[in-house]
């Protein structure tokens, strides 16, 4: 896949560097928002998408299930992976313990 | 020093007495109009000018069905959880009997960031329920206590004689709402930026926050009739730390967890709950959630893995009759109970 296919989100700069809750009706910038706005149309229109994660203040554990993990999931983390990559350059361990969270490994 | 005396705002009498007014009002035009109420809803009072304050507390009143209970020289829930709970079980005992009650606090030494905000949920809770002034009191006497008291923004949400305009830096007054918003969790975040907090204990500080926040509106309500949940945080100079302090006035954790069949049973027979046992039981991730959901259930397993990470000293959880204190792995449930959960914990800066 050419790079210039690879669609570029920067969760801080083109959702929130505060992430939220789990749902919408929790307060601004859910996990739900997140995944309704950015992640289900990626995943429909069949493109990839490159998601960095630095820059965002922290990512609770709800928010990542409710925008990562419903969809890991429903389509299975294997397929889901196709479509994402992970960027967290500052700090590892955000994208390791969202990979974990689509793989079902932490509770 | 000043006297500090301040009264819970009357929110359902409040509004009954408007329209009341307003009926008036339309019935005979002619009648000279009354001022309306004083203050305008139950976050705040601003009266006029700090004459009118005065003149309104001169003296604390102790009417006839009024009782004057004596807050405990420590006055600090997690530190002095017996003596300060059974301080609000005599408050509850009081108005159960129908009468207004005084809260004496011109005695207290030491007052903890989460008695206060406790203090602050509990009235609300109570004018929620019970509706009108029901409570009032004094401030500490003594410093720091009064300080930290008169700062701390308590005073922002009852009627009072002072106002405190200053805002110290070595405070995050206190903050309620009932949302989830990552905006509040940044400036716990910044707070401790401030005051030297490294950046590794601050990212696990955000994630908890949250975590509080949803379990709050998730769980701590069943029922519709949703309260807040309040926040503060101070810097303490002399042990070089910032201590955060969170709390809401639900039902508890323990009331909200799934409970296995033997527990069941021993809830049935009449067997002491342990809910301290419960409480350890969802921190380790054993499944717990009431939502019966593969995916739910994650805030305090998260809460609990930021704690082992070592990013959080001096942990305390107090919810119903459990006390928990994490960093000295003492658990042990209460003789008497809290209305809601407590989180307290430090950041070494």
């Amino acid at each position: 896949m050419t790079k210039s296919s690879i669609k570029e989100l920067n969760v801080a700069r083109d959702f929130s560097p505060t992430p939220g809750g789990r749902f919408i009706s929790d307060g601004p910038f859910s996990g739900e928002e997140f995944r309704t706005v950015h992640l289900e149309p990626a995943l429909a229109s069949g493109e990839k998408l490159r998601i960095t994660l630095d820059g965002v203040f922290g990512l609770p554990s709800s928010f990542v299930d409710e925008a990562f993990g419903v969809l890991a999931r429903k389509v299975g983390p294997i397929e889901l992976m196709k479509h994402f990559e992970l960027v967290s350059e500052r700090n590892p361990l955000l994208a390791k313990e969202v990979l974990m969270r689509i793989n079902g490994q932490l509770r | 020093m000043k006297r500090i005396f301040w009264e819970a705002t009357q929110r359902k009498r409040r509004k009954r007495r408007i329209r009341d007014v307003e009926r008036r009002r339309k019935k005979s035009p002619s009648r000279k109009r009354r001022a309306a109420s004083p203050s305008a809803g139950a976050q705040t009072s601003h009266p006029p000018d700090q004459l009118a304050k005065q003149q309104r507390f001169p003296q604390p009143l102790m009417g006839q069905s009024e009782k004057k209970l004596i807050a405990p020289e420590n006055f600090n829930i997690c530190e002095n959880p017996e003596e300060s709970i059974a301080f609000f079980h005599q408050i509850d005992k009081a108005l159960a009997g129908g009468r207004r009650v005084f809260i004496d606090m011109g005695l207290v030494t030491t007052i903890s960031m989460e008695t206060i905000l406790y203090l602050l949920s509990y009235i609300e809770y109570i004018g929620d329920r019970h509706g009108g002034e029901r409570i009032r009191g004094n401030a500490p006497e003594t410093e720091p206590a009064q300080s930290l008291f008169a700062e701390s923004g308590f005073l922002h949400y009852v009627r009072t004689n002072q106002f405190v305009t200053s805002n110290s830096s070595k405070l995050l007054k206190i903050r309620r709402d009932l949302d989830t918003t990552g905006a509040l969790a940044r400036e716990v975040l910044q707070f401790g930026s401030e005051h030297g907090v490294s950046l590794d204990q601050l990212g696990s500080v955000y994630e908890v926050v949250v975590e509080m926040m949803q379990n709050t509106r998730h769980h701590a309500f069943p029922e519709l009739n949703m309260l807040h949940w309040y926040l503060m945080a101070r810097y303490n100079e002399s042990e070089k730390s910032v201590e955060v302090a969170f709390l809401d006035n639900g039902v508890g954790i323990s009331q909200t967890l799934r409970k296995r069949v033997h527990e069941n049973v021993m809830q049935f027979v009449g067997l002491p709950k342990r809910q301290h046992a419960l409480i350890v039981s969802a921190l380790n991730g054993e499944f717990r959630t009431r939502t019966g959901q593969d995916n739910r259930g994650l805030g305090l397993p998260s809460i609990k893995r930021c704690f082992d990470s070592g990013n959080l000293q001096d942990f305390f959880i107090v919810s119903d009759k459990a006390h928990l204190h994490l960093s000295k792995n003492v658990c042990r449930d209460m003789p008497k109970g809290l209305r809601g959960t407590l989180y307290k914990w430090k950041l070494r800066s």
